[in-house]
C-alpha cells in the first residue's frame, strides 16, 4: 500500500520538476486540461466505475461545481481553495435527493434517469439568467487566491492542477481501501449479494454519487475557474459527461489508474489530432477519430488500456515461460 | 384550444416514428441505441441532398433514406454492438454513445452537412411552409402526412411481425435467442434485420422533420432525448407504448409552450419532468409489462 502512495507522488514530484523544463505555454495549458480531466474522470470512476452505475448527467454536477465557484468568486472574492469546496460541496448536496429518487432505477434505466436530470438541469441553466447569466456565460473578473498565493498564468494553474490531481487520485486510492470502499465494489459485484450480507444499498450507492458529484463539482470548479469563462454549453451538455465516461473507460473502469491514463491518452490524442495541418481543414475529423477509438476499445478491449497491458504482461510472461 | 392539441398530434405522430424505432431495437435486443438521434440526422441530410441535386421531394425520399439507414443500423450492428453486447448490457449503452460521437462528426465534415445550419428550402420544394386551413384551425401539411405515414408505418410494421416468417423469427429471438438459435433461426442475422429496421424508421422520420426543422450535425441529441423520453413513456420494447408516449409528449409540449407563461424557454423541460415522472412511478411504463 505503501508502495503505490509513494509512485503516486513520485510521479507528481517528477512532473512538477520536469515539465518546467521543457514545457511552453500550450504544453502547459495540454497538461493542465490533462490533470482537471483526471479529477473529473475519478469522480465518474467512483460511481460508475466502483459502484457499477452508470451516470450519463455527470455534467450536471460539474457545472454546479463551475458556477458555484465562478459566483463566490467573483461575489465574495473568497480564497480558491474555499470556493473549489463550496463548488464541490453545493454539486454533493443537490446529489442527495436525487440519489433517493433515481436509485430506485437500475442498470440502463439509471442512466437514461440521470440524462433527464442532466437535461433538465442545462435548461435551467440556460433560462435562469440572475445566477448563471444564461446563454451569455459569465467571465472570470478577478484574480483568485489559492491558500493566499494568486493563481492566473498558465503554469500557476498547471502547478495547483497537479497538486488538485494528485490529492484526488491519493484520496480515491485510500478510499477504495475502506470498509465504504469494499462495499461499493460488492455492491457493483452483485447487489443482492451484498444486501444479503447486511450491506444497505441505498446508504453505500447514495455515499458513493455524493463523493463522486462532490468531485465532479470540484473538478468542474477547477475547470471554469481555470477556462476563465462558463457558459451551459461548455459545462452542462451531455458531451461533457460522455467525455468523463471516455475517459475512465479508454484507460481502465473501476481502477485508480484508469482515469488517469485514460486522461492523458484521449486529451493528447485530441490535441495531437488538432495539431496536425492537413486534418485542421476538416475541424470534426478528430472527433471522427476519436469516436471510432472509443468503439474499438469498447469493443475489443471491454477493461481499458490498463487491461490491454495486463494481457499483454501475461502473453509475454506466458511466452518466456514455455521457451 | 384545439389548434394547440391539433399541432401537438402532428408533432407527436412524427416523434412516434422515432421512439418506434428505438423501441423495437429495445424490445428484441434490450439495447439502448444511443446513436439513434443520429440516424434521424441521416435522414434529414439525405432528404436535403436528393432534393437539391435532384429536386427530389422529401416523402418521395423515404424510398432511399430508409434503405440507407437500414443498411448503416445493420453494419454498425454486426460489426460493433454484436460484439459489445457479449460484455453488458452497459457496454451497449457505451459503444452506441461512441457511435454517436462517430456518425454525429461524421455527417459534420465539408463533404456532408459540415459545420452549418442548413434548411430544406426552394421554389420547387411543395412543402414549403404548405398550411392546410380547415375553418379555424390550421395544418402544418408535412407534418400531418407524416402523421398519417406514421399511422401506415404501424399498421405495416404489426403485419410485418404478426404474418411474415421473418416477423416470426425476430419475435421469437426477442422472447428466447437460445431457444430460437436451437430451431435454426439465425439469431445474429435476425438481430442485425431488428437494428437496421429501427435505424430506417428513423430515418423516415428524418425525411418528415426536414421540411420544419433547421438539418445540422448534432440534431440527434435533440431527439435522442425526446425519443428515450416517449419510450420510457409507452413502456420499453411496446409499439402502442412507442405511438400512444409519442402523441402524449407532442400534446404536452404543444400546451406547455402555449399556456405556461415563460413557457417556450422551458418547453423541452415539460416532456423531461414526465419522463422523470414516469421513471420512478412507473418504470415498465404505460403498457410496458413488468419484470
Amino acid at each position: 500500500m505503501m508502495k503505490q502512495t509513494i509512485s503516486i507522488l513520485a510521479v507528481t514530484i517528477l512532473l512538477a520538476l520536469l515539465v518546467p523544463q521543457f514545457a511552453d505555454l500550450h504544453m502547459y495549458s495540454v497538461i493542465t486540461t490533462i490533470l482537471i480531466w483526471v479529477i473529473l474522470g475519478h469522480a465518474w470512476n467512483l460511481l460508475g466505475g466502483f459502484t457499477g452505475q452508470v451516470s450519463f448527467g455527470h455534467a450536471m454536477y460539474l457545472g454546479i461545481g463551475a458556477y458555484t465557484s465562478m459566483n463566490v468568486v467573483n461575489e465574495l472574492q473568497l480564497d480558491l481553495f474555499l470556493s473549489l469546496l463550496l463548488g464541490g460541496l453545493l454539486a454533493g448536496l443537490v446529489s442527495i435527493p436525487i440519489g433517493l429518487m433515481i436509485f430506485r432505477l437500475k442498470g440502463a434505466y439509471f442512466g437514461l434517469g440521470t440524462l433527464a436530470i442532466a437535461e433538465i438541469a442545462l435548461i435551467v441553466a440556460r433560462n435562469w439568467k440572475s445566477v448563471t447569466n444564461g446563454g451569455e456565460g459569465m467571465m472570470l473578473d478577478h484574480t483568485p487566491a489559492f491558500l493566499g498565493i494568486e493563481i492566473s498564468s498558465k503554469p500557476e494553474y498547471f502547478f495547483l492542477s497537479l497538486f488538485l490531481a494528485c490529492l484526488v487520485t491519493l484520496f480515491c486510492y485510500y478510499f477504495m481501501k475502506t470498509k465504504t470502499g469494499y462495499g461499493f465494489i460488492a455492491i457493483r459485484e452483485s447487489q443482492e449479494a451484498a444486501e444479503a450480507m447486511g450491506l444497505s444499498s441505498v446508504k453505500y450507492k447514495s455515499t458513493a454519487l455524493f463523493l463522486s458529484a462532490f468531485l465532479a463539482g470540484f473538478g468542474g470548479a477547477l475547470y471554469g475557474m481555470y477556462n476563465k469563462f462558463i457558459d451551459p454549453e461548455m459545462t452542462m451538455v451531455v458531451h461533457m459527461s460522455a467525455e468523463m465516461i471516455f475517459i475512465t473507460v479508454l484507460g481502465g473502469i473501476g481502477t485508480i489508474l484508469g482515469p488517469v491514463i485514460g486522461s492523458a491518452l484521449l486529451i493528447s490524442l485530441q490535441e495531437f489530432l488538432k495539431g496536425i495541418t492537413w486534418l485542421q481543414t476538416f475541424p470534426s475529423l478528430y472527433l471522427v477519430i476519436y469516436g471510432l477509438l472509443i468503439m474499438l476499445v469498447i469493443v475489443y478491449l471491454p477493461g481499458g488500456i490498463l487491461d490491454g497491458f495486463k494481457k499483454l504482461k501475461s502473453l509475454l510472461w506466458k511466452k518466456g515461460e514455455s521457451s | 384550444m384545439l389548434q394547440t392539441l391539433i399541432d401537438g398530434l402532428s408533432i407527436g405522430g412524427v416523434y412516434a416514428i422515432i421512439a418506434l424505432g428505438l423501441t423495437l431495437i429495445f424490445g428484441v435486443l434490450r439495447v439502448i441505441n444511443m446513436a439513434h438521434g443520429d440516424f434521424v440526422m441521416i435522414g434529414m441530410f439525405i432528404t436535403y441532398f436528393l432534393f437539391n441535386s435532384l429536386g427530389l421531394d422529401p416523402f418521395i425520399s423515404i424510398f432511399i433514406s430508409a434503405p440507407v439507414c437500414f443498411m448503416i443500423g445493420y453494419c454498425l450492428y454486426r460489426v460493433f454492438v454484436e460484439k459489445a453486447r457479449k460484455v453488458s448490457e452497459e457496454n451497449t449503452l457505451l459503444l452506441t454513445a461512441g457511435a454517436s460521437v462517430l456518425i454525429a462528426n461524421i455527417m459534420a465534415l465539408p463533404f456532408f452537412l459540415g459545420p452549418n445550419f442548413l434548411r430544406l428550402t426552394g421554389e420547387n420544394l411543395y412543402w414549403e411552409n404548405k398550411i392546410w386551413h380547415i375553418g379555424s384551425i390550421s395544418l402544418n401539411a408535412p407534418l400531418v402526412i407524416g402523421f398519417f405515414i406514421t399511422a401506415l408505418l404501424i399498421f405495416l410494421l404489426h403485419l410485418f411481425l404478426i404474418k411474415t416468417d421473418t416477423g416470426l423469427a425476430i419475435r421469437a429471438s426477442a422472447q428466447e435467442p437460445e431457444a430460437a438459435k436451437i430451431v435454426g433461426i439465425n439469431v445474429a442475422v435476425i438481430a442485425g434485420l431488428t437494428f437496421g429496421l429501427g435505424a430506417a424508421f428513423a430515418g423516415v422520420s428524418g425525411n418528415i422533420l426536414a421540411t420544419t426543422y433547421p438539418i445540422y450535425a448534432n440534431i440527434g441529441t435533440m431527439f435522442i432525448v425526446k425519443a428515450f423520453i416517449i419510450v420510457v413513456l409507452g413502456g420499453m420494447g411496446s409499439v402502442p407504448g412507442a405511438a400512444i408516449g409519442g402523441l402524449i409528449l407532442g400534446i404536452a409540449e404543444s400546451f406547455g409552450a402555449t399556456y405556461i407563461p415563460g413557457g417556450t424557454g422551458f418547453k423541452d423541460i415539460f416532456g423531461l419532468l414526465i419522463f422523470l415522472f414516469v421513471l420512478l412511478v412507473r418504470p415498465q411504463g404505460l403498457f410496458g409489462r413488468g419484470k
